[in-house]
């Protein structure tokens, strides 16, 4: 039974075979034969990533687990685009490798074949946190590279743009990083938030159909970033909106609603107990995307419900209305990840006033360090059912939305 | 107050329009407008307030002050809907001009007092937010389905006339769209689902308008435009 829920309930758990800690890598695989495949990336060693078989929601099956080569690397982040799949790698210290991208042919699932991989090490890089790929073509990347020094250690990744149209040779096509972070930048070095300096550097980097011509980037400290793409070798900005200070920083994701003309921006809580609350989900006016307003925040339970729980409580991931026919795709119900604060949907039909619509909290996942769940990344099917991922040991819960 | 959509076919039905939904409270004042069988709802229907313009904008255009009004109607963070206006409002100066010297034909005993483009305001009005109401049980509270354009194309059953335009992403929960359609469909209600980007596609206002799309600027005698005072009830 569930902790507490509102709308929602829970069709099944799946705890992939005791590795049941995720990362921020959901994608949706429909298979030759019909099936659903829905592919995680791990939060850490010693698994890679896993395959599930989601084709019966109730009754989810893991297809394939992979492992990782050593324990000083986690993927963290995957996307899948048809039958071909990007998974980050992310050192725990510079200089190490696999840091990088790795190209993976899933035709069959149970057999992931690996095509390429693209080397972001470097003395002063980590390699690949985070990772967008839904067009076949490019992936869009937070990332470190062999000749990318930051001034700070803490500004070590980067936008950068990988050309993976021929995928057994990928290349870089452009990159972007905030002026001041990097050794060498003429501009001066950003001013570091007093409270929690969490670094200037990138997390989701996002790219639509609907405007190929445009990044979305969450800079952590540097805020949320619309960078103009149409030539990929020099992006460049054309706004950029920060709420820190006075707020606590960690811009994770820039989730553009284009037929409402608005961005919801996701922050990141790092600091357990809620210690670094607030950490918001942002409703923010873009009708003038040079001009970026926010208009209101997602109601979120207030941190003395929450905080004491266990682990940590705030925003972090949403469902990024990923353009493909698996995904749902809404510019309406903002679905979120709130670590033990769970799943909450709302509806900004009303862009002004947020409603919450429904939510989910799982019971605290047993074998977890953290007696508390902690909802790290969500997707949401194009059936409107929602796959949540814990950050520890639950692995995967499927719900269900009722409304 | 006539609530529901039947198919009897008589009395007005009563649509509120430019709201999400109805007030709980009272002293509510939305707009609405009475819908007839037998009668299309028209651009210049004398119902449809047009309020005068905006302090500095007296000069603009008759027809971008009503397109404007529509848009604003809408509500606001809407591109779908605005995109649709905007897109229609094109469509119809399309038509005019590709029946330019027909329509002038038919104004030439009047001396220059029409011009071709005032049959604009002859054709079918888009209603943004307009709430549908649906057929109910009896004893039961009214029931509305919102839709985000509604045309009234004046069939003589109610049930036949009402065609709905939903635009994708919906804006509702996925249960309550599911609702929305299915009550939709059976009220009769034809509805027309469009894709962002969809309303700049050949054949759209086709679709939804039927033949009146091409033929709105000959079904009346005589252009009236928007906005007009209204006579008293006596």
């Amino acid at each position: 039974m569930p902790h507490l829920s509102a709308n929602m309930k829970l069709l099944s758990q799946n705890r992939l075979l005791e590795n049941g800690g995720v990362g921020e890598g959901i994608s949706m695989q429909q298979t030759a034969d019909g099936r659903r495949i829905l592919w995680l990336a791990h939060e850490g060693p010693p698994a890679n990533f896993t395959a599930v078989d989601v084709t019966d929601p109730r009754r989810t099956k893991v297809v394939v687990q992979t492992r990782l080569p050593h324990m000083q690397v986690r993927s963290n982040s995957l996307e899948v685009s048809g039958n071909l799949m990007a998974v980050a790698y992310q050192t725990v210290s510079v200089g190490l490798q696999p840091a990088g991208v790795e190209l993976f042919d899933i035709s069959t699932p149970e057999s992931p074949k690996s095509i390429a991989f693209f080397d972001c090490s470097g003395p002063h890089s980590r390699g690949v946190h985070a990772l967008w790929f839904v067009d076949g073509e490019y992936v869009h990347c937070a990332t470190g590279f062999a000749d990318f020094q930051p001034r700070n250690p803490l500004d070590d990744q980067f936008y950068m743009i990988i050309d993976v149209r021929n995928p057994a040779k990928p290349v870089e096509a452009g990159r972007w990083w905030l002026p001041g972070t990097r050794v060498g930048d003429a501009e001066p070095a950003p001013q570091r938030l007093s409270k929690l300096d969490a670094g200037f550097r990138a997390h989701n980097t996002n790219v639509y159909p609907q405007r190929p011509d445009r990044a979305y980037v969450g800079y952590i400290d540097g805020g949320a970033v619309i960078l103009d793409i149409a030539d990929k070798s020099t992006p460049k900005v054309v706004s950029r909106w920060n709420p820190a200070p006075p707020f606590m920083g960690f811009t994770h994701t820039v989730l553009p609603l284009f037929s409402r003309d608005l961005l919801v921006v996701s922050e990141e809580s790092v600091v357990d107990a809620a210690q670094d609350w607030p950490k918001l989900t942002w409703i923010v006016d873009a009708r003038h995307e040079a001009n970026l307003v926010p208009i209101s925040l997602c109601p979120l339970p207030a941190p003395e419900e929450f905080g004491p729980k266990g682990g940590r409580y705030g925003s972090h991931n949403l469902h990024e209305n990923h353009p493909s026919p698996l995904a749902f795709r809404s510019d309406t119900l903002i679905f979120g990840a709130y670590f033990n604060g769970g799943v909450r949907v709302f509806d900004i039909a009303d862009p002004t006033r947020p409603v919450e619509a429904a939510s989910f909290v799982p019971e605290p996942p047993a074998g977890s360090r953290i007696n508390a769940v902690q909802i790290n990344d969500i997707y949401v099917d194009e059936q409107a059912t929602v796959y949540a991922v814990d950050r520890y040991a639950g692995g995967l819960y499927v719900l269900e939305l009722d409304i | 107050m006539k609530g529901p959509l039947t198919c009897a076919g008589e009395g007005p039905v009563l649509v509120p329009y430019g709201v999400d939904r109805l007030p709980t409270s009272s002293g509510w004042d939305s707009p609405c407008l009475n819908l007839r069988s037998g009668e299309v709802l028209r651009l210049n229907c004398e119902e449809f307030d047009l309020p005068p313009p905006i302090v500095g904008q007296e000069d603009r255009p008759l027809d971008q002050q009503l397109a404007d009004h529509l848009k604003r109607l809408a509500g606001g963070w809407d591109r779908s809907s605005t995109g649709f206006i905007d897109a229609y409002f094109a469509f119809l100066r399309s038509v005019i001009v590709n029946h330019h010297h027909e329509i002038e034909a038919r104004f030439a005993g009047f001396a220059g007092l029409f011009e071709p483009a005032d049959t604009l305001y002859s054709a079918p009005l888009p209603l943004p937010r307009a709430l549908v109401p649906l057929p109910e049980d009896a004893g039961a509270a009214p029931r509305w389905a919102r839709v985000d354009i509604m045309f009234w194309l004046g069939g003589q059953h109610p049930c036949q006339t009402a065609r709905a335009v939903l635009f994708s992403p919906s804006r509702l929960p996925p249960k309550a769209e599911r609702l929305r359609r299915e009550s939709l469909a059976a009220a009769g209600v034809n509805i027309t689902v469009l894709e962002p980007g969809a309303e700049a596609s050949p054949g759209v206002f086709e679709a939804i308008l039927g033949d009146r799309a091409h033929t709105f600027w000959r079904d009346e005698t005589l252009p009236t435009a928007p906005g007009g005072p209204r006579l008293p009830d006596i």
